[in-house]
């Protein structure tokens, strides 16, 4: 067994939860190799620490748990394309607002003729006879 | 029909919700958040049991989707951790195997574990998932490797990955 073998076995080997040959194998490895024995350790150690860390499990009705996910389950086949839908229409409704808006703007800005003195005189430069007189 | 599917259903439920609600809440450590994604996950199973063809068990099956439904839980909490000024919502405290005896050791303890659990949540998220499925969970390598859609080699890498980036996480902490 070389180092990369018995690196990826090494949490099998400190839970034990490993087949006898190879077991043997990482066993004489470390003791030839000095880096394995010292991650050995290293992992040994910081496994022990993890286990010390445990988050006990809420515990729970699990009849009414199994109940209320039936309900809940129930509920959303029914009204659970309603989401999606009133997410849709808003945006439906947004998008159609908007582009109203921006017709009504390009409108005003066709319509609009200033009528200040600067276009009158623009336009008589033309020599309308209408205007002239 | 629908109400013999139904009925199909509800035994899943009854026989697999503890082992799903264990395995989400292993990952979430929430139990409001916990609750939610169990009962997401039985919902999407629901939607679809007529599909599933029995080629993997229904418990690998199960937890495949609370896999999924954890991951978009966690995509959804970072994305809306920024908007988040202060994370309020902080890690239930865990309880140590020691007896407490001061105040002190109390807040000791806290501290302790709540680095521990940061160490474990910010591994990257395969060797997280893979980690907290074999040491917690204590699901077989075979059964990993099938739910995550990866070779056995990898699980085994992933694990050895995750331990020796929580040593070097874990350093300061002496052992309790």
């Amino acid at each position: 067994m070389n180092c990369d073998d018995v690196k990826n076995d090494l949490y099998f080997y400190i839970k034990n939860d490993i087949d006898l040959p190879t077991k043997k194998g990482i066993e004489e490895h470390i003791e030839k190799c000095s880096v394995c024995k010292e991650l050995l350790n290293e992992f040994s150690k910081t496994l022990r620490v993890v286990d010390k860390c445990y988050v006990k499990v809420p515990s729970k009705n699990w009849d009414y748990f199994a109940e209320k996910t039936m309900n809940k389950i129930h509920v959303k086949r029914i009204y659970g394309f309603l989401r999606p839908t009133i997410g849709f229409m808003a945006c439906v409704l947004i998008f159609a607002f908007s582009y109203r808006y921006y017709q009504l703007q390009k409108l005003q800005t066709i319509t609009y003729v200033p009528s200040t003195e600067e276009t009158v005189s623009y336009l008589v430069d033309f020599d309308i006879p209408e205007l002239n007189e | 029909m629908k109400v013999k599917v139904q009925n199909n259903f509800e035994e899943i439920i009854i026989k697999h919700q503890q082992k799903i609600y264990k395995f989400i809440f292993s990952f979430v450590k929430n139990e409001n958040d916990t609750d939610e994604i169990a009962q997401q996950t039985f919902f999407n199973a629901f939607k679809g049991y007529k599909k599933f063809r029995g080629e993997s068990s229904v418990d690998t099956w199960l937890i495949k989707i609370a896999i999924n439904n954890i991951r978009t839980h966690f995509r959804k909490k970072k994305f809306f951790s920024i908007f988040k000024v202060l994370d309020n919502e902080e890690i239930e405290i865990k309880d140590l195997k020691d007896d407490l005896k001061s105040a002190e050791e109390v807040v000791k303890n806290k501290m302790i574990s709540n680095k521990i659990n940061k160490a474990i949540e910010d591994l990257p998220a395969r060797q997280k998932e893979v980690f907290v499925m074999k040491h917690i969970d204590g699901l077989s390598i075979s059964e990993i490797a099938d739910i995550l859609e990866i070779a056995e080699g990898s699980v085994k890498a992933s694990i050895f990955k995750a331990i020796n980036n929580l040593r070097k996480l874990l350093g300061g902490i002496d052992e309790l």
